[in-house]
């Protein structure tokens, strides 16, 4: 390069990190830097107010919490929430994006109304849902149950049964999450050009097989981020679990995150801590990739 | 105004290849010329590089004598009409005009002026408050035209202003911009893959191939004396053919060419023949522009069968689309054009006779360099 | 056909109805809850048709702002959003735009690092972020609930897609005309990319608008606590009176609803376009 070549180069990289250094600060600062610490940190065994010094302890925090069966149940708790979540969460978002994609009056104001509980704060979600599980037959959804089933529903208290604590939780999810990706689907949806279905009636085809053959393979990649962002998000469950059941009964819905604030806040077991949230990190990177290789495998078929 | 000098100009891109080399040329104070070529040939590159868009690998650049390749666009007072216009979509036509003026820190009055002159000027009086978006594509060609000039730049760039255009407004705004430039006689380098524009527009003509000058000259220069094939092939309407032939050494100083099963004899000057006897007994290659045939005999011309495979009708010409005999079969782009007035009919046995000037003729060695001014003159 | 169509429709409406009613009925609960006396809260959320209060009254409503400084908490809310709102499009612009447009040694694998980071969400880097801000001494303040927010990864790479894709050529006209980087940044730049400021702007309130497990970590004093820790609290504050709470969420909720309302075309395709890039 030349002499005229350099010199842009060395002009634009001025500018260039005055532009980004702000941004590049705060990210290095605020999340490579905790990050690589937590790195760190798993490898110790870090617990403050201890007299003990701290020292390098390999893999053993690992195999600590690997042992663990608070943490193995929350591993297990949030393979499962996304187990129920993702798949339901997915159907409905599709279904509603479907309906609502119907060329009839009104649509927009359905639209808006799946996508409320969007804005609303998963906190404020927690508590409102909390009534809704209520106990008894005082309890919203017993009482719709009892009325559906005709009696023969028996009250119960979601929140404190080993086995429906879960499940009350994915419902909490579901309906705070599912209008943010039925607006992403729907987008897809209005995304597919007209002249494939024509195309196709063309051919032939009915409603149900436009539906598999056309609509399923141009969603492909909004399913997949869809279903990308919405396990992610399950595997980052705390709030709901906060203030809902606080990880019981029974370990019955603790997760990861909320085993490591626990570790780390509870019990002052700072190294815990990091290494739950690295394993979790560990878990978040895998799906990501894993992601980003079905897409491109996508994208080259096209 | 100032004058402008690219020096040995070479631009390489990352993967090793050279957008243009060696490029050599000089624009006088005041001058239009026309940068042309097809597609890929560099001329929009060469275009940047004058703007300061672009940096050269090689050679320099220098307006009104100083050389500014170390200088970034703002500093150069150079100005540009984009190909899609680049008008500033959220400003209205005035905030478009007034935008350069603002950056070079003009007084008040003084942009008031200036715009309201060059809104004068370019008929742009009635649309000051209208945005980018809600004009014709005539419409934001002059403002972008305007927005350019309204700084009295130095030098004048446009790249292919016209190629956006309706055919039928093309002419109009050509015409307008000749007009422009020769008023206001700011130094203007024009770039366009239409040799009509650079025919019509250029004080002289740039030809460009695969970044690689070709020729130099006035439009007339270019036109009758193309140094090489593939300027004869690009200037004119359609293009000079250009025929697989064999010169003939028919003994006591003349000259014959064969083409196909035909041969012409040649009558030249001492220069000339001087020129093309160290081919004979060769292959060469033909040059002959479709204006040349004539369908009655005139002085000094001679004779040429040629098959006629097509003819079009355009109304004051008709073109014809020629074989030779004995040349073989050809595809239907290796035929020959010929350009006759007025309505010409397929001949029944669809060979006719046409009447060649052979000094109209020129000839191309292998290379595809002009034999006749080979060696002649400046690049 | 025209019959066909007729059932076809009707069950689009009612299998949309059926939803929707899915979906108001918690909402309903608490705005109706909000305005009942406390002791008829729970008992009447029974039977259909008694969700609506036969009394109604402001009185959860009072209390609310008797027992918790719920003015603070929105103030709060409001302040810290709009402040890593704020910031964020700026910084987050001007680095996206580094990114896409300059040339500086190092800049491809930075973005590759930046790309990476996207993924790191807050929990995984929570706990040492909070020694981190410990030993900074912001433990309960603003700033601790908002400097480290203002870089964002995933709104560095939404603006770097959009500037990516907008025409090169009015930047270079621009430098043409004369304008140094920064005036092309703010005035040519900026200005036609409305759209992707509006994006992040909205994803990045929705975000911050509920956070709670940070500022549950950072803060303990009423002064600079968020709405969702305040409910949050509220809800664990003895005596658990539902009818209070319930006004709680109602206030909460509808600053944040009426922008909804208001915006409601930018949300959705902000949202949207997120899914079409991914």
């Amino acid at each position: 390069m030349t002499s005229a070549g350099h010199q842009t180069v060395n002009r634009d990289a001025r500018l260039a990190w005055l532009f980004a250094s702000p941004a590049l600060l705060g990210l290095s600062c605020f999340v490579l830097l905790p990050f690589v610490l937590s790195v760190i940190l798993s490898f110790t065994n870090l617990r403050l107010g201890s007299p003990l010094p701290m020292e390098f302890m390999g893999f053993s925090q690992y195999q600590r919490i690997f042992s663990d069966q608070a943490f193995l149940a929350a591993l297990r708790n949030n393979s499962l929430f996304a187990l129920i979540v993702v798949p339901l969460q997915t159907a409905l978002a599709l279904l509603l994006a479907l309906l609502v994609n119907q060329p009839l009056r009104g649509m927009v104001i359905f639209r808006s109304l799946f996508f409320m509980p969007v804005v609303f704060p998963l906190s404020l979600v927690a508590v409102v849902w909390i009534i809704v599980f209520a106990p008894g037959p005082q309890g919203l959804l017993n009482q719709v149950l009892e009325t559906i089933t005709l009696g023969a529903w028996q009250a119960r208290d979601f929140l404190h049964d080993p086995v429906w604590a879960l499940p009350a939780i994915s419902l909490t999810s579901i309906w705070q999450g599912v209008g943010f990706q039925m607006v992403i689907l729907l987008a897809a949806l209005q995304g597919i050009a007209h002249e494939l279905y024509e195309a196709a009636r063309v051919d032939g085809a009915n409603r149900w097989q436009q539906f598999v053959c056309i609509t399923l393979p141009q969603l492909r990649n909004a399913i997949i981020f869809v279903v990308l962002v919405t396990t992610i998000l399950a595997f980052r469950l705390f709030d709901q679990v906060q203030i809902m059941t606080q990880g019981g009964p029974n370990y019955a819905t603790t997760t990861v995150m909320y085993e490591a604030v626990n570790s780390a806040f509870g019990s002052q077991q700072v190294a815990r801590a990091a290494a739950m949230t690295v394993v979790f990190f560990t878990i978040v990177l895998l799906i990501t990739l894993l992601q980003r290789a079905v897409a491109r495998h996508e994208r080259v078929i096209e | 105004m100032a004058s402008v000098e690219l020096r040995n100009i070479g631009k390489r891109f990352d993967n090793g290849t050279w957008a243009v080399k060696d490029i050599a040329l000089t624009i006088e104070d005041g001058e239009l010329v026309v940068l042309v070529g097809s597609s890929g040939c560099g001329k929009s590159t060469l275009l940047r590089l004058l703007a300061g868009l672009e940096n050269a690998s090689e050679g320099e650049i220098l307006i009104d004598g100083k050389k500014v390749n170390q200088q970034t666009p703002q500093q150069r007072n150079v100005a540009m009409v984009f190909q899609n216009y680049a008008l500033y979509p959220h400003m209205t036509v005035r905030g478009n005009l007034e935008f350069p003026l603002h950056m070079s820190h003009t007084a008040r009055d003084q942009i008031k002026a200036r715009v309201g002159g060059i809104a004068d000027m370019l008929q742009l009086s009635e649309i000051m408050d209208r945005r980018p978006g809600q004009l014709s594509g005539g419409q934001r060609q002059r403002v972008a035209m305007g927005r350019a000039l309204v700084r009295d730049p130095s030098v004048f760039l446009l790249d292919e202003p016209l190629s956006n255009l309706d055919a039928s407004l093309r002419a109009q705004i050509r015409a307008e911009i000749a007009r422009i430039q020769k008023r206001l006689k700011t130094t203007s380098l024009y770039v366009t893959h239409d040799q009509v524009e650079a025919m019509t527009l250029g004080d002289r003509v740039v030809v460009l191939d695969h970044g690689e000058l070709q020729q130099i000259g006035t439009p007339q220069e270019l036109y009758h004396h193309p140094k090489n094939s593939f300027v004869a092939k690009f200037i004119g309407s359609p293009g000079m053919n250009i025929l697989p032939s064999e010169l003939i050494d028919r003994g006591d100083g003349r000259l014959g060419v064969k083409l196909g099963g035909q041969q012409i004899s040649l009558v030249l000057e001492r220069q000339a023949y001087e020129k093309l006897v160290p081919y004979s007994g060769q292959d060469v290659y033909t040059g002959i522009r479709p204006e040349a045939f004539a369908c009655a005999p005139t002085q000094a011309s001679v004779e040429l069968k040629a098959n006629v495979e097509a003819v079009e009708f355009i109304g004051h010409e008709t073109l014809a689309y020629l074989s030779l005999p004995g040349a073989g079969q050809v595809h239907a782009d290796q035929l020959s054009i010929a350009r006759l007035p007025g309505q010409f009919h397929k001949p029944n046995a669809d060979v006719a006779v046409f009447y060649i000037k052979p000094d109209a003729l020129c000839f191309f060695n292998q290379a595809g360099r002009n034999i006749l001014i080979e060696g002649t003159g400046e690049q | 056909m025209i019959g066909r169509l007729r059932v076809g429709t009707l069950s689009v409406y009612l299998l949309l109805a059926a939803f929707a009613l899915a979906f108001l009925v918690p909402v309903a609960m608490m705005l109706f809850g909000s305005f009942k006396p406390d002791d008829q809260v729970l008992v009447q959320a029974a039977r259909s048709g008694s969700l609506l209060p036969t009394e109604f009254s402001w009185l959860n409503y009072r209390d609310v702002f008797a027992r918790v400084p719920f003015t603070r908490y929105l103030f709060n809310s409001a302040f810290i959003s709009a402040c890593i709102v704020a910031g964020g499009l700026l910084v987050n612009s001007l680095a996206a735009y580094a990114f896409a447009r300059l040339q500086w040694p190092g800049r491809d694998w930075l973005l590759l690092v930046v790309i990476a980071l996207m993924i790191i969400p807050l929990e995984a880097i929570a706990v040492p972020l909070f020694y981190e801000v410990t030993l900074l001494g912001w433990r309960d303040t603003y700033w601790v609930q908002i400097i480290p927010f203002i870089a964002n990864a995933f709104s560095i790479y939404l603006f770097y897609t959009f500037f990516l894709g907008l025409p090169r050529e009015l930047e270079e006209a621009a430098r043409i005309d004369g304008a140094g980087p920064w005036r092309i940044f703010f005035r040519i730049v900026a200005p036609n990319a409305k759209p992707v400021f509006a994006t992040v702007a909205i994803l990045s309130f929705l975000t911050q608008w509920g956070a709670l497990l940070w500022p549950l970590m950072v803060t303990h004093s009423e002064a600079v606590r968020p709405l969702p820790l305040g409910i949050a609290t509220f809800y664990s504050l003895p005596p658990l009176q539902w009818g209070d709470i319930f006004a709680f969420g109602v206030m909460m909720v509808t600053p944040v609803l009426l922008i909804f309302v208001l915006f409601q075309r930018w949300f959705v395709q902000g949202v949207a376009t997120t899914g079409v890039k991914g």
